[in-house]
């Protein structure tokens, strides 16, 4: 099931990355769907973060859940630190720091 | 021109250079990868295998962490149609440069497409053939190799799951979408699209993370349309 999962991803990914160089194909991508495109990682990548948001406590554990204050911690991270990379690191450590602290 | 006075030896091990540094960028990430994945259940073979055939980070990250949240096939290969859509602009911005190449090289630049090879090669200027698959080979393995890594390490740490490495995904994600965020457009969007997949999450709907994702993109089109942001 996981290697059917995987090749069928493989072959989702290369369309996306053939289609437009197939020269038989005209190009006209409607002009919402252009603009949409561009928003497409951060909302998507957004979206994935809530069910980790979640974990098994749901909204209501979201104000008691070490995850949600580490993720505005991160946010702060990356509006202050220039560095992609760096900023992973720093929140990271803040993550790790908290657990500690509550444990 | 550079295409033209030296040759394509050259030029591909230029690119094979070129990509050194952007590989040394992406080695917490494959390493991430590779040990994510083996934590998260995916067998050592699987967790190479996704990077063999995937070679997307960003979307083997979203395909593990969809696995493991148990989300549906369909909701998944959506989720991952819906985030490698950019390199439908990348393939359109390469398109006058490599769609005149025969099919069997049109084939291997499509495979080796990354974030990474289209930044260097819009960057530098350099379409040639030789260039792209240097570059792009030379990332291809670099990848590999840290996913092996990560796989390694997480196979040899007993109780993975209790370090909350699924929170590396969090953070990840955070730093890439922050710098983003340069509008109200994409503000908007991104704060929706958290609210609504936290609520459709919680209520166990199916193909949350998508819906969530879709919306977002719309409301901020929405948004940027009615203030009248520049494309």
């Amino acid at each position: 099931m996981i290697w059917l999962l995987i090749f069928t991803l493989a072959g989702i990914v290369f369309f996306n990355r053939y289609l437009l160089l197939e020269p038989r194909l005209p190009i006209r991508l409607p002009n919402v769907v252009r603009q949409a495109l561009q928003y497409s990682a951060p909302c998507l990548l957004t979206a994935i973060c809530g069910p980790i948001l979640l974990g098994d406590t749901g909204l209501s554990g979201l104000a008691s859940n070490p995850y949600t204050y580490a993720a505005l911690f991160s946010i702060g991270c990356a509006l202050v630190i220039k560095s992609m990379l760096l900023s992973v690191l720093v929140s990271l450590a803040g993550f790790y720091t908290l657990l500690y602290l509550l444990n | 021109m550079s295409a033209l006075s030296s040759s394509n030896g050259q030029r591909f091990w230029l690119g094979a250079l070129h990509i050194i540094p952007l590989c040394l960028a992406v080695f917490p990430w494959g390493v991430l990868t590779g040990s994510m994945a083996v934590s998260q259940g995916f067998t050592p073979l699987q967790s190479i295998g996704l990077s063999v055939f995937l070679f997307a980070g960003a979307a083997q990250l979203v395909t593990i962490s969809m696995v493991a949240a148990g989300s549906g096939f369909v909701a998944i290969c959506l989720t991952i149609l819906v985030i490698t859509a950019q390199h439908l602009l990348y393939a359109l911005i390469l398109r006058e440069h490599v769609s005149s190449l025969p099919l069997k090289k049109r084939l291997p630049v499509a495979f080796l497409l990354t974030d990474e090879l289209f930044a260097l090669s819009v960057g530098k200027k350099s379409y040639d053939f030789a260039y792209l698959m240097g570059a792009g080979l030379c990332f291809y393995l670099a990848w590999i190799g840290f996913t092996l890594i990560g796989v390694v390490l997480a196979a040899s740490v007993p109780n993975l799951a209790d370090y909350h490495l699924d929170f590396s995904i969090v953070a990840t994600f955070i730093a890439i979408v922050v710098p983003m965020i340069k509008r109200l457009s994409s503000l908007v969007g991104v704060v929706i699209a958290l609210m609504l997949s936290l609520v459709l999450s919680s209520l166990a709907v199916p193909g949350a993370i998508v819906i969530a994702g879709l919306l977002g993109m719309l409301c901020a089109v929405g948004v940027a349309r009615w203030r009248g942001e520049a494309l």
